[in-house]
């Protein structure tokens, strides 16, 4: 008789309270814990406990007691504080809203002196308890090494270490070991350069289908940077566990590499988005990184307000340089209240790695220099954009242009590749020399000293 | 739809045919499951005023107060129970002892009157009074409803641990002051014990309370009408000599406290309901 009423009950409790419902199982670990059957009560209650089926309070509560205890299980305050988080987000349940408490008191008990612990304690929670990620540390050369734990790495570089905080793991993430790949010195003196791969299954919010990511870094002295490849996942796989980690080859989706050049490279060998790119070596980056110090620190030193007569003549000299296309390179003066654009058909003046040089004072089709001088200092962002800053008016609208109208011009194209992220990219470098300029009202100025304008160009917004 | 109502009327008729046979784990598998009425019918009289209560069903009971399920929501009762189920030993006594300390926290210097162990719980007597037509207050499990011209207001209420109440008492009066008009008091008179586990005096508290429509407001009280001796309170006491409401010569609503250390008495305003 009691069987037959008990399954009613069952019947009646899950139609009615749907969500944050206890399980019959849970009623079972419940009840051996109240027999203090603390063995039997674990093993009922830890897998309901910690897994992501459904969320129920009463189970996380109970659980969290046995591992704040070490009854039935060894004692665990992380572990139980992971739960008692977890339970707490039903707060709506009688049990929940016990974990509240003994939640807060927890974490209370250990403010300020571990923050650290009660940030483990809510990453445990969100995260799970299956995530497998298995802390790691690499030793790259001697006083070169790199940490990784579930909060991020840290990286050790002659005695100094510098923290990296991420958060790769979310909601039932699961990980693969981390790998750590070298590849062969770029330049000859150089040593190799040191590649860390963070693969992972991470599941949609049903838990249907799960993401296999792959996070590709590299170790620079102090610095791990990121390499960015996809924002997609590399798989999508339909299924209610995913592939364990150690029976799965992510190498037949992704790796890193040294192409024939000897440039370091990724490859994704499967799936839509298989394809490779170049990796951008340290020198690279250290000179995109000096350049936009350098500009910075130059835009600092302009007074943006500054108004002056546009009328002035110009003064020919430049402080720095950028373009896009085939080809466009426009040079400022360090105030920044004039310019110099260079426009060159690259196609239609044939130019190449080899050096040529244009006379200007015949107008070839093709070539178009003009000096820019404004009222007022110009942004960057003016030319080679899609949005333009155009006053309606004031001063800042008013621009006397000079054109050249004597002098040489040599052209020298790198070959493509200067970029390794956009590979197409090359160098313009451009020599202005005894370079004669004509203003609106028919005055001519001359430049004597060559006029040096270097640019990546080949694209737009590069 | 007649299975569900099947199912239903299963649900209702479990305690009643599972009655002997059910057991503390009945009570605690229901709770978990979410059946709380089952769970208070089971453990409720495991837990409170018995001789020996069961400190599991006392943890479990304590949950329920203090998230008014299944019953009144009460977090002095929870705090209580938790504090009882703290012994003798059990799987439960950590939590509860943890619980009922950080419940004692929340009360502070009250919780020696509001969160005691051992204390007997009581209800406020259940009475029904009918002011008028469409006009009724009935006072049953720890609430007083007002019910006034279709719409109904409920008060929660409760006793502190020990404490013993008279039936509450319904006075009509008829005045002429401010307006002639009928108006409803109600009379709390309550025994507080000095300790709540083991009284050796208790002292006489009084209510006013009064209904215009559906409202329902306190006018003033005593907390100490008289104090008598005993381990329990006088069966039958003079209550109304210490304290009343009446109508005085000019006609208005007028209450009296003549016991305590400091006599008075007073008008109490009219507020026209609307």
């Amino acid at each position: 008789m009691r069987r037959w009423a008990g399954r009613f009950v069952t019947l009646l409790v899950v139609v009615s309270t749907g969500g944050a419902s206890a399980q019959n199982g849970t009623a079972d670990g419940v009840a051996a814990l109240a027999r203090g059957d603390f063995q039997q009560a674990a093993a009922i209650l830890k897998p309901i406990a910690e897994g992501w089926r459904q969320p129920d309070p009463a189970a996380q509560f109970f659980m969290a007691s046995l591992y704040e205890t070490g009854r039935g299980v060894p004692a665990d305050l992380l572990r139980a504080c992971a739960l008692y988080h977890r339970a707490s987000n039903s707060d709506d349940n009688p049990f929940g809203a016990q974990a509240a408490k003994l939640l807060r008191a927890l974490v209370v008990s250990h403010i300020p002196h571990d923050n650290e612990w009660i940030e483990d304690c809510q990453i445990l929670a969100n995260v799970g308890f299956d995530h497998q990620f298995e802390p790691v540390s690499f030793t790259l050369a001697a006083r070169h090494a790199i940490a990784w734990d579930l909060k991020g790495a840290t990286v050790t570089y002659q005695d100094k270490s510098t923290r990296f905080p991420m958060r790769l793991a979310s909601r039932g993430t699961i990980f693969f070991p981390i790998r750590q790949t070298d590849l062969p010195a770029v330049a000859p003196g150089s040593g190799p350069r040191h590649f860390n791969e963070v693969f992972l299954w991470r599941p949609s919010a049903d838990r249907r289908s799960w993401s296999l990511e792959w996070h590709l870094f590299e170790v620079v002295r102090d610095e791990l940077i990121r390499v960015e490849v996809t924002s997609e996942p590399i798989l999508r796989i339909q299924a209610e566990e995913p592939p364990a980690p150690r029976d799965f080859d992510v190498r037949a989706y992704a790796d890193v590499r040294t192409t024939g050049n000897g440039d370091a490279e990724w490859a994704l060998l499967q799936g839509p988005r298989a394809g490779t790119g170049l990796i951008e070596t340290d020198a690279e980056r250290r000179e995109v990184r000096e350049r936009a110090v350098a500009r910075d620190a130059a835009a600092k030193l302009v007074d943006w307000k500054r108004e002056r007569d546009s009328r002035r003549p110009p003064s020919m000299a430049y402080a720095d340089a950028d373009g896009c296309g085939d080809i466009f390179v426009y040079g400022w003066s360090a105030d920044r209240a004039e310019m110099i654009t260079v426009r060159a058909d690259k196609a239609m003046l044939n130019l190449s790695t080899a050096s040529a040089t244009f006379d200007i004072g015949r107008q070839p089709s093709g070539i178009e220099v003009v000096i820019h001088v404004y009222a007022l200092p110009k942004g960057p962002g003016h030319f080679c954009s899609d949005i333009v800053a155009q006053p309606a008016s004031g001063p800042a609208s008013l621009d006397e242009t000079w054109r050249a109208v004597a002098g040489t011009m040599t052209i020298e194209l790198s070959a493509p590749g200067v970029r390794a992220r956009s590979p197409h990219l090359y160098r313009a470098t451009i020599r202005l020399s005894n370079a004669e300029f004509a203003g609106g009202s028919g005055i001519r100025v001359k430049q004597t000293q060559p006029i040096a304008l270097t640019a990546i160009v080949g694209g737009w917004g590069g | 739809m007649g299975r569900c109502t099947l199912l239903a009327a299963a649900l209702v008729l479990i305690p009643s045919f599972a009655g002997a046979q059910t057991t503390r784990e009945d009570g605690i598998r229901a709770l978990v499951l979410g059946n709380y009425d089952v769970a208070v019918r089971i453990l409720r009289p495991l837990a409170e005023n018995t001789p020996q209560p069961d400190p599991v069903a006392q943890f479990f009971m304590a949950i329920l107060y203090d998230t008014g399920r299944g019953v009144q929501r009460n977090s002095s009762r929870a705090c209580s129970l938790f504090l009882d189920a703290v012994k003798p030993a059990n799987p439960f006594m950590e939590q509860s002892s943890q619980l009922s300390n950080l419940a004692r926290e929340q009360f502070g210097p009250m919780a020696s009157q509001v969160c005691v162990s051992g204390a007997t719980w009581r209800e406020i007597p259940p009475a029904t009074f009918t002011l008028g037509p469409n006009h009724s207050v009935v006072i049953k499990d720890s609430s007083i409803t007002v019910a006034y011209n279709g719409t109904e207001n409920r008060i929660m209420t409760g006793l502190l641990p020990g404490a013993v109440s008279m039936p509450m008492r319904y006075t009509p009066l008829d005045v002429s002051r401010p307006v002639v008009v009928r108006r409803h008091f109600l009379q709390w008179f309550v025994w507080v014990p000095d300790v709540p586990a083991a009284p050796s005096t208790w002292s006489l508290g009084w209510i006013l309370h009064e209904v215009v429509g559906g409202q329902f407001t306190t006018i003033t009280g005593e907390r100490s009408l008289a104090i008598v001796a005993g381990a329990e309170p006088p069966a039958s006491y003079d209550a109304a000599r210490l304290a009343h409401v009446r109508v005085n010569a000019d006609g208005e609503a007028e209450w009296v406290i003549a016991g305590s250390t400091n006599p008075r008495s007073g008008v109490v305003p009219w507020k026209d309901p609307r």
